[in-house]
């Protein structure tokens, strides 16, 4: 009795998520009239906006996770080793971002860092790229903090640090020998959340007023009926396969040295 | 032996907020020289160790290695070995990695390390395991992997911190011998620390003995053993049987204790006749058969432990008990439990304990 219940709630589950994903796709297939084509598809492809603000979102993404992986690595791996009681401290404000909307952040950025400030960043194509980088880095903080702390969880730091030590390793050779590949899967897993979010963000760059993906989403959505379907369901493709790859490398974990008994 | 101590500490002291982990340790330690630092768990001998190493920072004191001080240089600067207890190999890096980490961080060509690698390999003889990586090797692999990492790149000093804690009763036995021969054949001057008594005394030329952040005593194995100078140290080091006890005459060294009286004893010079000692006796100190110049007890077996080539005795006399180890033999049968039977010392072998 209790089987059917449970087969039946997994039943409502992937009904409650698939039935709307599997309608736009079917809605994004009849772009022409009586017949299912891929021409949304096509011309979502062919629009050179498409392409542009794609690739603009992609290399942000790249410098968001570059940024994100030298400011969260050294930051978690100092907290494990030196300030253990502080963790508590340190992991609320990572948690911070999921609390604050993204829309005050970045009004408040623009405030801060407005024509008029003394650091206007706001004042260059240049200089607003880089708060939006900044701003993303922000969004990810919470999940990129959470992956590596807990990739540092399972090595023994303070350990590791010290034989490297003993051996006349200085900080930046133990960073980047010894830590980070050890925790590269947890720092990859973090990097392909932080590619998914900077790729769907709309507010922080449309409020910035740049050429990113979101906001061109936004645009197309408002403006003509199959392509947002298309773009929508491609947007999807993209998360998954990052989530996939995250399951990939996962996989392929250097393995723990728990000694082997013989 | 040389006339400088290759290593030196000078009243090195270590406190942790209010707690006074490491009082005044002075010791000097010759160039090829292997000690050991043995203590129960927080006598402050690791402490020490990890000062040695410069992950800890004394409170007050000196510490000299080759004669330069190196209180306040920073572990990488110190030219030392160190070996841990969780083996704490990188988990990323095979072998060979592992072994010539230290030489790639000193810079050195990669002809060089290579060589020094296949070297290191033949020493702790896993020749052919350069490409495997750590999680495919057993502990004592492992630890034998951890030793050649920290020799590979020429210490002055090699430190280990319980580095056979870990391991099985046989891979540790075994792996004492290995460590002590590598170690000679090296010359390399070695601390080790240890709560294990039986590998203290068998692998050092000297031990130190701690207890609550004192040293207690330093010495060779068998002055330790034998002459241990503090109550702590006897009771520490090895089984014994204490019985408190009263002097009756401490020119001719005559005490009366578990209703025994023990005669020519050798009383440490503050005895007084009415005074009072503690006799304590090694379980090898009483034998069942009588020597030559042998005193004798007379006691009550109260249990009898067979341990294969040793047969532990504990038997009462008064209302103390004592121990007392035979060795096995098949054409006597061991003594029964309740047997009231006599046992014989050499004066020399009790140690008498003011206070």
């Amino acid at each position: 009795m209790s089987r059917i219940w449970a087969w039946g709630a997994v039943i409502f589950g992937m009904l409650y998520f698939l039935l709307p994903l599997a309608g736009m796709l079917n809605f994004s297939l009849k772009a022409r009239r009586g017949e299912y084509s891929f021409d949304a598809y096509a011309r979502v492809f062919a629009d050179s906006r498409f392409q542009e603000t794609f690739t603009y979102s992609v290399v942000m993404a790249l410098f968001t996770i570059a940024f994100g992986v030298l400011l969260v690595v050294p930051t978690a791996y100092w907290v494990r080793l030196k300030l253990p009681h502080l963790r508590p401290w340190i992991e609320f404000i990572t948690l911070l971002p999921l609390v604050i909307p993204a829309i005050v952040i970045v009004f408040g950025y623009i405030r801060l860092y407005n024509t008029s400030s003394i650091l206007p960043l706001t004042g260059s194509a240049t200089g607003t790229n880089v708060l939006l980088m900044f701003g993303y880095a922000t969004l990810a903080l919470p999940y990129m903090y959470r992956a590596v702390d807990t990739g540092l969880r399972t090595i023994d730091v303070a350990t590791l640090t010290e034989a490297a030590q003993s051996l006349g390793a200085g900080w930046a050779t133990i960073l980047a020998r010894i830590i980070l590949p050890n925790v590269i899967v947890a720092v990859l897993s973090g990097a392909f959340l932080t590619f998914a979010i900077v790729i769907g963000e709309f507010t922080m760059a449309a409020l910035l007023n740049r050429p990113a993906f979101g906001p061109y989403m936004q645009l197309l959505g408002a403006n003509r009926a199959y392509e947002p379907a298309a773009l929508a369901v491609i947007a999807f493709g993209i998360t998954w396969a990052c989530m996939g790859l995250i399951q990939l490398v996962a996989r392929a974990a250097p393995k723990p040295a728990t000694p082997v008994k013989t | 032996m040389t006339e400088t101590p290759f290593l030196e500490l000078n009243g090195i002291s270590k406190s942790f907020g209010q707690t006074l982990v490491v009082r005044q340790a002075d010791l000097a330690v010759d160039s090829g020289e292997f000690v050991s630092f043995l203590g129960p768990s927080g006598c402050g001998k690791t402490t020490i160790l990890r000062m040695i190493a410069g992950f800890e920072t004394p409170s007050s004191g000196q510490i000299r290695i080759g004669g330069s001080d190196v209180t306040n240089l920073k572990p990488s600067q110190r030219k030392i070995g160190m070996v841990f207890q969780s083996y704490a190999l990188f988990p990323n890096m095979t072998v060979a990695g592992n072994i010539g980490f230290g030489l790639k961080v000193a810079g050195e060509s990669s002809q060089k390390i290579a060589a020094r690698v296949e070297e290191m390999l033949a020493l702790i003889k896993l020749p052919n395991l350069a490409d495997r990586y750590p999680w495919q090797l057993s502990g004592g692999q492992q630890q034998r992997v951890a030793l050649a990492r920290a020799i590979a790149p020429r210490p002055g000093v090699l430190l280990l911190d319980e580095p056979l804690s870990a391991l099985d009763a046989k891979i540790r036995v075994s792996l004492r011998q290995e460590i002590r021969a590598i170690q000679k054949e090296l010359g390399i001057t070695t601390i080790f620390v240890t709560h294990d008594q039986e590998e203290a005394l068998s692998m050092s030329d000297r031990v130190m003995v701690m207890n609550e952040g004192r040293i207690e005593q330093i010495g060779t194995p068998f002055d330790v053993y034998n002459r241990p100078a503090t109550p702590f140290v006897a009771s520490f080091v090895g089984t014994l049987s204490t019985l408190p006890g009263a002097i009756e005459n401490a020119a001719k060294g005559v005490v009366k204790a578990g209703g025994a009286t023990f005669a020519g004893l050798a009383l440490p010079p503050s005895a007084k006749d009415g005074g009072k000692v503690t006799l304590a006796l090694r379980p090898e100190a009483l034998r069942l058969e009588k020597r030559k110049g042998d005193h004798e007890l007379e006691g009550r077996i109260a249990t009898v432990d067979f341990l294969g080539s040793v047969i532990r005795i504990r038997m009462t006399l008064g209302n103390e008990q004592i121990w007392l180890d035979a060795f096995n033999d098949p054409s006597r049968p061991p003594a029964k439990v309740g047997d009231v039977v006599r046992v014989h010392y050499s004066p020399a072998s009790v140690l008498a304990l003011v206070g």
